[in-house]
């Protein structure tokens, strides 16, 4: 399958003075993947993810979106219509004075007709339960809804692949949980998932987990291989999950058969 | 110093079109020395109960006293200030010194310390938050991590040697490393030193492991005020309004389906766990062992 994301040899720095932040970067996304990044403060998944959408340029190596050079100024339009992006604070992508205007705002100034405008919007609103909420003003959601009226702008956009960045570390249990559900849907229905998190336990949703480490990918495979290597969250900087806890604590007394019927 | 609730309202912008009851009627004491964490969704009236606790919201009506002072009466409120401690959600964002130094030393000035006695107690407390004073104390607060900027938050309120600690969400934002960091170091001083502390966290995980008392704030009013230990045997409450199982309590559950008749009801931290099965396998019964293949 032709990747639909693909980043080749890439390296990032913001100044020629200051050190790496993304060093030897190569990672290929096939479409329909649900990636998950997790690494410490500071190993460099946010400008990883904003690599993906052309926010931000490599200082050297390659980056294709759906077949086009990131790097080419004539294709940023196009890239970001097949790249959505969910920021980590729903509030610093909301620009409508109501959750109507806020929705269509993408479309609105690609100069959609007002017919398919409101009938993708409508579409949207019942995928996400805002469907009684269009007239309210952003500012009277709550966190949740005003994650999901953010999450709104993106679909009606409809995007090849979403990037999210921590997208629930403003959230409650519950309404991550909505996320993490709404994602699985989206997902279900062919969007390829890129996720960064500070959640080692969020790993579990998607297929393939990217760990980065100072700037480098340490891993990127299976999640459940994983979890079988602590030493791979310890050389991370992150605790590992409490799966691979317990197994650590199993293996000491030659159980995980034991743990792996109970898991 | 004990802090009391009678029947406290809280209300957000009075008499106007806007106006919006964010607490009501919540009574309740905590007393001096116990390590509290708030929970509840997202608008359930968690940073107004503790905003109301240190006296920077005024209670609409009812009595909050914080020791012997009734936090409704302005000279109360500045006397009972030098008790508490407050870190706000992502203190991070209010920033205004240049240096690290300045920033933990903006907070002490009330104490009256000498020039000496104030380098000495901002390096005793660089230390506290485990950063070394020498690397720190001249550093921009705006050139340095996150996480190291969060534990420099912290520094500064814990200086001020507080009797009263109140955080809200200090480890939001945080990696799964420093966030294990910052609430160790919490529990270092709380039991060093005795000191109260009230938090609030989204962490199911965090609040049972670090708290001895959980309080549940729901729609405004207090929903629930239990033990950590008390969390499974109340689950049915705590799920229609948002608890979600952590990982442990998964797990947990499985254990039990698994192999009845152990004893894991009372469990709520790891370490009892772990504790619990390094007992049975290493305490001779090696059959029992063998039994879970």
């Amino acid at each position: 399958m032709k990747p639909v994301l693909s980043l080749t040899d890439v390296w990032l720095r913001y100044d020629s003075h200051q050190p790496w932040v993304l060093r030897e970067i190569n990672i290929h996304i096939d479409e329909g993947d649900w990636v998950t990044i997790i690494g410490a403060n500071g190993s460099g998944k946010s400008s990883f993810i904003r690599l993906m959408n052309g926010l931000l340029q490599p200082t050297k190596g390659e980056v294709i979106v759906c077949g086009m050079s990131a790097s080419d100024p004539e294709k940023f339009i196009d890239i970001r219509k097949e790249v959505g992006m969910v920021f980590q604070n729903a509030e610093n992508q909301i620009v409508g004075i109501t959750v109507e205007e806020d929705t269509s705002f993408g479309l609105d100034n690609l100069g959609f007709p007002r017919d398919e405008i409101a009938s993708r919007c409508q579409e949207v609103w019942n995928v996400l339960g805002l469907h009684d909420k269009q007239d309210s003003p952003p500012h009277l959601l709550s966190g949740g809804e005003k994650q999901k009226l953010a999450i709104a702008g993106v679909l009606v956009m409809q995007p090849r692949i979403i990037l999210f960045d921590e997208p629930a570390s403003m959230l409650d249990a519950k309404s991550a949980q909505q996320l993490y559900a709404l994602m699985a849907d989206l997902h279900q229905k062919g969007c390829t998932i890129i996720v960064v998190t500070q959640e080692v336990e969020d790993m579990f949703h998607g297929n393939r987990l990217v760990m980065m480490h100072e700037g480098g990918i340490r891993y990127d495979g299976s999640p459940l291989e994983a979890v079988k290597q602590s030493s791979i969250f310890q050389d991370c900087r992150l605790r590992p999950p409490f799966r691979t806890r317990m197994r650590d604590i199993a293996a000491n007394w030659d159980m995980e058969s034991w743990l792996e019927s109970v898991e | 110093m004990d802090i009391h609730l009678e029947r406290v309202t809280g209300v957000y912008s009075p008499k106007t079109p806007y106006t919006k009851t964010a607490l009501e009627g919540i009574s309740l004491s905590i007393p001096s020395g116990q390590f509290v964490a708030v929970m509840g969704v997202n608008g359930s009236g968690k940073t107004t109960l503790v905003q109301l606790i240190c006296g920077l919201l005024h209670a609409a009506s009812g009595h909050v006293k914080v020791g012997p002072y009734d936090m409704n009466k302005k000279p109360n409120r500045r006397r009972a200030w030098r008790a508490l401690g407050y870190l706000p959600q992502y203190p991070e964002h209010q920033v205004t010194e240049d240096t690290v130094f300045n920033h933990i030393a903006a907070g002490l000035g009330h104490l009256g310390l000498t020039d000496e006695g104030m380098n000495e107690r901002v390096q005793q407390y660089l230390e506290v938050v485990g950063l070394c004073s020498e690397r720190y104390k001249n550093a921009s607060p705006f050139q340095i991590s996150g996480g190291e900027l969060r534990r420099i938050a912290l520094a500064g309120v814990l200086a001020a040697e507080p009797n009263i600690l109140v955080l809200d969400e200090p480890t939001a934002g945080l990696d799964s490393l420093e966030r294990l960091y910052i609430l160790a170091c919490i529990k270092q001083i709380h039991l060093k030193k005795g000191i109260t502390v009230c938090y609030i966290t989204h962490r199911l995980e965090e609040a049972m492991e670090y708290s001895d008392r959980i309080l549940v704030v729901e729609q405004g009013r207090l929903y629930a005020d239990l033990h950590p230990s008390e969390i499974r045997l109340r689950w049915r409450e705590l799920e229609p309004i948002g608890f979600v199982k952590t990982p442990l309590l998964r797990f947990l559950d499985q254990f039990e389906k698994r192999f009845a008749g152990h004893r894991t009801q009372s469990m709520y931290k790891e370490d009892q766990l772990v504790s619990y099965i390094t007992e049975m396998c290493a305490g001779g019964s090696q059959d029992e062992c063998n039994g879970f293949d």
